[in-house]
């Protein structure tokens, strides 16, 4: 039975998606607008009588709230009512008149398909129908209401650049350029979603970027056919093409400097409409423990803080497991004052040892998730009733054992260390898997979680980089330190080799030299 | 298919050996044992003792025994009693009673290195004139042996005691040397004005000089700190002179340096000349050496160099009465004579009981 439901499971087929070409049929007329358009409140048409001649008349059709009312009253509904060369001359010369600059609005093209023109009215341009001549303009007077660039939420700047992206992709580029001035910066726009039609802005520079990676990149957001590009997850699964791991082959920052010291060393930038972040990629390990504020601080501190996270990591994967195994499995591990500390805390508590870590672990996640979902005020409450007062009362309920609490507590505050909320969520899953393997084996469920981990991490490669360079996968070059250690700038002369960038070298001759 | 083969090749691994996963065991359901008492049974028998240290709540140390053919047997006894898994990972002291040290320490230190839980890292001591199981089930009754125990191990190093030895130097003492000094304690009524608890005391006795993995005997007062000074050692005792005027002087060890000269004859070692320079610091001075003038200290000084002179030659004749190179006599020499190891290798044993011994001793006493 069961084998027979599996089988017709896997015979269960996907039926074809066939995409329209062209997504609207028929010409570009008023009429069709007006089909295509239909139970629209937003889309409006308006009269338009030319150089105020009301037998010269022209259709102005345009999407209200996409755009700014004021440009069209100024830009082109004014100078087309009094402009009365316009009413004298006949519709095509006035067609040509308006293309060469009778209106003052900067960016004209003329329309000739239903796809232009619809897809114009949603991105916040107007069309300005010409009856006789059959032609159409299109207007860009698209609104600039967006937020305010303003400092970032998750990944707060204490010493550097307060900015951070936005939603608007224009803003994002514009902010890039701004840092980047080269004029090798290549800026490429693709539109993804069949339904959303977000566009996708892709940045690299000319002549540092491996030209191979640009394309792979460039192929893979060719060939999402997807419905929409609304949340993250939509571009990153995609992207990445490998769904089998927690871990993240994409590196997100919500920082334009790390975003442009990103396409600096020869990475490829994503940039979407609608996200207020950039990725970068490729991605390894190493560059989930970077942060922007490591070049903001001196080589030494900064290094010192990196060896931290690395030590963070280890103890947010590790730490849990290794008290379940030492405590249930290898008591000689433990030193025996700390054994019989262990023992006092522990006793009078009615669970196992292994329970009461996953107990508590699951109960460190139901309060953090409970904490992100409600309002900031209110998750802060949540956070202090769940984590102190609700632990302090079960520890002197003698529900939990003190020291389990502090442990998961380290485990999950050695996490919060993480720069990336994606490699941190990784580490998370993980725990609970290290977690489980030691309550069935001890130090030896331990090692073959550690064993597994790494099997899977040499497993990863985000477009064509092992994950794990340079730790591994280095070509024989022992860079390992560099990865764990911030060097000095002026040592750093040369880019990533792991990128394969056409020009590895970053900087001149040695200033101390 | 993938899967299948991945759970195919877990299960291989298992069957390889890797199956042997260790038994989980409940830390609050388990004792943990810190000492451990090993005595001469009836017959043929050894009679093991352990004891916990301080439990929590208000439970008392426990203590439980055996008697077995083995040490392993007898531990193996102890297990099965009680409520609680019974642990000897956290072992941290052995007591041998003076009876089974006089049988020989061979089978508790193959015991030691074999068994999975006992840690070589235990220190080795030997109870004189009782047995081991009697110190630790009086100390069950209240005091915490344990600590005691470590309490002296800990002296011994700021305080210039007997130095405790872990088993695993021990044991190799034993295997590349033959001969090894272990710390002896020795169980004394209590008297007025030591401050003990109960009614007896602990202290710390000297040396058991183990040969051939076998107790010898034990060294005297004297033969202790010489041998400490032979090695080297001593620095932080406090050595009681008297002074001048019927008043005392304490002296504190500051400082302890011993170099060996070996003298030959033809290709023969016949004897060896110690230099021992010993610095100390007056500490404490009553009666007329109180003011400590320069005569006073050269008194002292000659006085502090006679004493440590004739502690040296006491433990050198008790070494060579019993036929042990306890101190690694013969390392500390090689190291004057390098080039001539090989040859005093081969006639060391033949010539270390005959060896003549002359002690010059550089005292200095230093006003605190």
């Amino acid at each position: 039975m069961f084998r027979r439901d599996r089988r017709e499971k896997k015979e269960e087929k996907v039926p074809p998606h066939p995409r329209q070409e062209p997504r609207i049929s028929g010409p570009l007329t008023v009429e069709n607008l007006e089909r295509v358009f239909t139970d629209c409140v937003d889309f409006a048409k308006r009269q338009v009588a030319l150089g105020g001649d009301p037998a010269r008349r022209a259709t102005l059709c345009y999407l209200s709230g996409m755009v700014k009312m004021e440009r069209i009253s100024d830009y082109i509904l004014r100078p087309l009512a009094q402009d009365e060369m316009l009413g004298k001359c006949g519709e095509a010369e006035a067609v040509t008149r308006i293309q060469a600059g009778a209106l003052y609005n900067l960016i004209v093209e003329e329309r000739t398909t239903a796809d232009q023109g619809v897809f114009d009215l949603i991105n916040g341009w107007c069309l300005l129908f010409f009856p006789q001549t059959q032609k159409v303009l299109s207007f860009l007077v698209q609104t600039e209401e967006k937020r305010s660039i303003s400092p970032s939420e998750n990944e707060p700047p204490l010493k550097g650049p307060r900015d951070s992206f936005v939603e608007s992709v224009r803003t994002n580029t514009s902010i890039l350029r701004r840092r980047v001035r080269a004029p090798g910066l290549r800026i490429k726009e693709l539109l993804v979603g069949r339904q959303t039609v977000t566009p996708v802005d892709l940045a690299w520079i000319e002549g540092i970027a491996n030209p191979e990676t640009v394309a792979a990149v460039e192929g893979r957001l060719a060939d999402m056919d997807i419905d929409g590009l609304i949340s993250p997850a939509s571009l990153e699964e995609y992207l990445t093409g490998d769904v089998r791991t927690a871990f993240p082959t994409i590196l997100s920052t919500e920082r334009p400097d790390r975003f442009s010291a990103g396409i600096l060393e020869g990475r490829v930038g994503v940039l979407v409409d609608g996200q207020p972040m950039g990725w970068l990629l490729p991605a390894g390990l190493s560059q989930f423990f970077r942060t922007p504020q490591d070049k903001a601080l001196s080589w030494m501190a900064a290094s010192a803080l990196l060896v931290i996270r690395y030590l963070c990591m280890l103890t947010t994967l590790f730490l849990p497991a290794l008290y379940i195994a030492a405590v249930t499995f290898h008591l000689e591990l433990l030193p025996t004052r700390l054994a019989l500390a262990i023992v006092a805390a522990k006793q009078d508590v009615p669970f196992t040892t292994i329970f009461e870590v996953l107990m508590m672990l699951v109960a460190f996640e139901v309060i953090q998730e409970a904490g992100l979902r409600l309002p900031s005020s209110i998750g802060q409450t949540v956070s202090i009733l769940g984590g102190l007062v609700v632990g302090s009362a079960a520890v002197e309920a003698r529900i939990v054992s003190p020291v389990v609490l502090i442990v998961v507590a380290a485990a999950g505050i050695a996490g919060y260390t993480m720069p990336s909320q994606d490699f941190a969520a990784a580490l998370r899953l993980w725990r609970f898997a290290f977690a489980a393997l030691a309550a069935l084996a001890g130090m030896f469920g331990v090692a073959m979680g550690g064993l597994l981990l790494i099997c899977h991490l040499a497993s990863l490669e985000s477009f064509g980089v092992a994950y794990l360079s340079p730790f591994a996968a280095n070509d024989g070059s022992r860079r390992a330190v560099y990865a764990v250690l911030r060097r000095p700038l002026p040592f750093v002369k040369l880019r990533e080799a792991a990128l394969r960038t056409r020009n590895r070298r970053n900087q001149g001759a040695d200033p101390f030299s | 298919m993938r899967y299948v083969t991945l759970i195919c090749l877990a299960l291989c691994a298992l069957l390889t050996g890797c199956s042997a996963l260790p038994y989980a065991h409940q830390i609050d359901k388990t004792v943990l044992m810190e000492v451990l008492g090993v005595d001469a049974g009836v017959g043929e028998t050894v009679t093991v003792t352990a004891a916990s240290g301080a439990r929590s709540g208000d439970q008392d140390p426990l203590v439980l025994s055996a008697q077995a053919g083995t040490i392993s047997a007898a531990c193996a006894d102890m297990g099965q009693r009680g409520e609680d898994f019974v642990f000897f990972g956290d072992v941290e002291q052995v007591l041998v009673g003076e009876e089974e040290a006089r049988r020989g320490l061979e089978p508790l230190l193959g015991h030691m290195a074999r068994d999975p839980e006992l840690r070589l890292e235990a220190e080795l001591w030997v109870v004189k004139g009782t047995e081991a199981a009697q110190l630790l089930l009086e100390a069950g009754e209240g005091e915490s042996l344990p600590e005691r125990l470590s309490a002296m191990s800990r002296n011994a190093e700021l305080l210039g005691g007997p130095r405790p030895q872990m088993a695993r130097g021990a044991l190799t003492d034993l295997l590349e040397n033959g001969a090894t000094l272990l710390p002896a304690l020795e169980r004394r009524e209590a008297e007025d004005g030591q401050g003990a608890q109960g009614e007896y005391v602990l202290e710390a006795a000297g040396y058991a000089v183990i040969r051939d993995g076998v107790l010898q005997g034990f060294t005297d007062q004297a033969a202790a700190f010489g041998a400490d000074l032979l090695r080297g050692m001593g620095k932080g005792q406090v050595l009681e002179l008297s002074g001048p005027d019927q008043g005392y002087t304490a002296l504190k060890i500051t400082g302890v340096k011993t170099t060996f000269r070996t003298v030959f004859e033809g290709e023969t070692i016949v004897g060896l000349r110690v230099a021992c320079a010993l610095e100390t610091q007056a500490v404490e001075l009553s009666g007329t050496a109180a003011r400590l003038g320069e005569e006073d200290r050269l008194a002292l000084e000659e006085e502090l160099s006679r004493l440590a002179g004739a502690a040296m030659e006491a433990a050198m004749d008790q070494f060579q009465s019993l036929r042990a190179d306890a101190i690694h006599l013969l390392d500390r020499v090689a190291l004057a004579v390098p080039w001539k190891q090989a040859a005093m290798e081969e006639q060391w044993w033949q010539a270390f009981p005959r060896l003549t011994l002359e002690v010059e001793v550089e005292a200095t006493v230093a006003r605190s």
